[in-house]
């Protein structure tokens, strides 16, 4: 378990000023920049807006929309694929393969920390929504805070979004860790993505594991044309996780050359 | 790990390799590395010393043969072993973000070494005054330096390099194989440093071996090579006419060799080269040249791995 440990240190701070970091950091709070200008914009209808019942609920979605479609699959592709590309770009795995460490344990702290940055990347945008809310009311006189935030529903919402994207992310590390060249793993990810896009309206739409974050947000839309499954995508999500690591660790520790 | 039970630290027995298709880059090596030498691994581009270095650091799946470090197979003790192991394979290995404090600090968590080894280890290689500039815009020498600090770092008993000094200028040549020897004197780490050019190690090296397309064609103390430089010691003679020439030297007992049409003569002192010339001359041949060849390491070097 210190190994572990010690091991996740070193893999975090690796990605110190790394391309990844930032991709987080902008990503979590690009949409939510988004909507504080959209709303700085639109500023007189922000006062009726705020007077709104269900407020939360609808910045929520507003946020969810875009994050749930494009920003949470294609952000999860990159970083997993640029974590991996910290050791080929830099000519390091070979090093990091002669470290007194079990394979097993840089495989496991190297997906905790993308696993890591996601959870980051979901926190940032969190804030990111709180902030959306906040600027357009501290910036727009006249207009009422809106109390009831449904703060558990919401984090219980993450938590299953964050479910959601982990097959992406299982699937892409498999691809990362496989192909030296990052067009490779990026460009198979985002021929999934636009793949799952076209098959939310497919009955078995359900089955391809890029879809669900986008299930995720559909099922909750009014006159959504998608194929909302009947099974639990969530459950589906997890389960396409564990096969995807597995996979990818018996390939990662079985491979004949190790950098 | 139990007690070693080799007097070599390192020990490869009959270790064969080939790549995809079949293409054997390794045929039978047998490398014996004694502790607290420096054993200078030789070989032109593409001999094989990079496989090598690769299979017994555990980087590529071991095919035939077998791999003792500190006397235990390396796979089944890979972390023990690597423990006491540090390493560079070929370019250097480092994170271009980082600066060279980080890169040492993130691999002192996993060596769980203490804070003050990274500190040494970049006094060591004369980098501690590069602060926050990141390792990227390094020189290439600083790159080099301060992969050989990541070697370093957890204080290893056995150092491997592979062509550390690719790239340097002489200066930076000479700055790392002193850095080396001092490591090898003072702290008795025993190094397997692999390279190209005998010229570049001979004067760090106590033991060398030799592998051209994949054979270990020499092994022994550096001793033994200026043993094998000693009996290339000969006498080359430039005379005419040719045929009596060769007629006057079987006369005298010689068995010459003609080489791009000069005799190749057995070593000889030099009151022995002039009795012999005077002979000659006497003799009614020509005597144009005639001096003593001494052949040096590196020509050494490049007649083995030429009859290779």
């Amino acid at each position: 378990m210190i190994g572990f440990v010690n091991s996740f240190q070193s893999e975090w701070m690796k990605t110190r000023r790394s391309l990844s970091l930032w991709m987080v950091v902008i990503g979590g709070f690009f949409t939510p920049a988004v909507i504080i200008v959209a709303r700085l914009i639109n500023h007189a209808a922000v006062p009726d807006l705020y007077a709104r019942e269900d407020f939360w609920q609808l910045l929520w979605r507003n946020s969810w929309e875009s994050m749930a479609i494009f920003f949470l699959p294609l952000g999860a592709i990159l970083s997993t694929s640029l974590i991996a590309q910290i050791e080929y770009k830099n000519n390091t795995w070979k090093q990091l393969h002669t470290l007194p460490v079990s394979y097993t344990t840089i495989f496991l702290s190297k997906l905790a920390v993308i696993l890591a940055l996601m959870a980051l990347f979901f926190t940032l945008f969190n804030l990111g929504i709180g902030l959306a809310a906040v600027v357009p009311y501290l910036l727009i006189g006249e207009t009422h805070w809106p109390t009831g935030a449904p703060v558990w529903a919401f984090l219980h919402d993450d938590l299953l979004y964050f479910a959601d994207c982990l097959p992406i992310v299982a699937l892409q590390y498999l691809l990362a860790l496989r192909f030296k060249n990052f067009l490779v793993g990026v460009g198979l990810g985002f021929v999934f993505w636009v793949g799952a896009i076209a098959s939310v309206s497919w009955k078995f739409g359900y089955l391809i594991p890029y879809t669900y974050t986008m299930f995720h947000y559909l099922a909750g839309a009014e006159n959504s044309r998608a194929a909302i499954p009947g099974a639990n995508i969530h459950m589906l999500a997890i389960i396409w996780f564990m096969v995807f690591t597995a996979i990818s660790h018996v390939l990662y520790v079985t491979a004949r050359e190790k950098g | 790990m139990p007690e070693e039970t080799s007097n070599y630290i390192l020990e490869t027995s009959g270790l064969s390799h080939s790549f995809g298709g079949g293409v054997r880059v390794l045929e039978d090596v047998s490398l014996t590395v004694e502790a607290e030498s420096i054993y200078g691994f030789l070989g032109p581009n593409g001999a094989g010393k990079t496989t090598t270095l690769r299979l017994i650091l555990g980087l590529l799946k071991r095919q035939e043969g077998s791999i003792r470090i500190f006397g235990h197979e390396l796979e089944k003790h890979r972390i023990e072993t690597l423990r006491r192991v540090g390493s560079m394979i070929e370019s250097p290995s480092i994170y271009s973000h980082l600066t060279a404090r980080e890169n040492l600090a993130l691999l002192q968590r996993i060596h769980r070494c203490p804070a003050a080894r990274i500190d040494e280890a970049l006094a060591l290689v004369g980098l501690s005054g590069t602060g926050k500039k990141k390792a990227g815009q390094f020189s290439l020498g600083m790159k080099q330096r301060l992969a050989i600090a990541v070697a370093l770092l957890a204080d290893p008993q056995l150092l491997i390099l592979d062509e550390p000094t690719n790239g340097l200028d002489p200066n930076g040549i000479i700055e790392i194989r002193e850095m080396l020897k001092a490591l090898n004197r003072d702290r008795g780490i025993t190094i397997l440093i692999s390279s190209h050019l005998l010229s570049e190690i001979e004067r760090l090296v106590t033991h060398i071996g030799i592998i051209n397309k994949g054979n270990l064609i020499f092994q022994g103390t550096l001793d033994d090579l200026k043993t094998q430089q000693q009996r290339s010691i000969h006498v080359r003679l430039e005379a005419s006419p040719h045929e009596l020439a060769g007629a006057v030297l079987s006369e005298l007992g010689f068995d010459p060799e003609v080489r791009d049409g000069h005799f190749i003569l057995r070593a000889m002192t030099k009151p022995e080269i002039a009795e012999l010339t005077r002979k000659l001359v006497a003799a009614q041949v020509d005597v144009h040249a005639i001096g003593i060849v001494r052949s040096d390491l590196e020509q050494i070097f490049i007649d083995m791995v030429s009859e290779g």
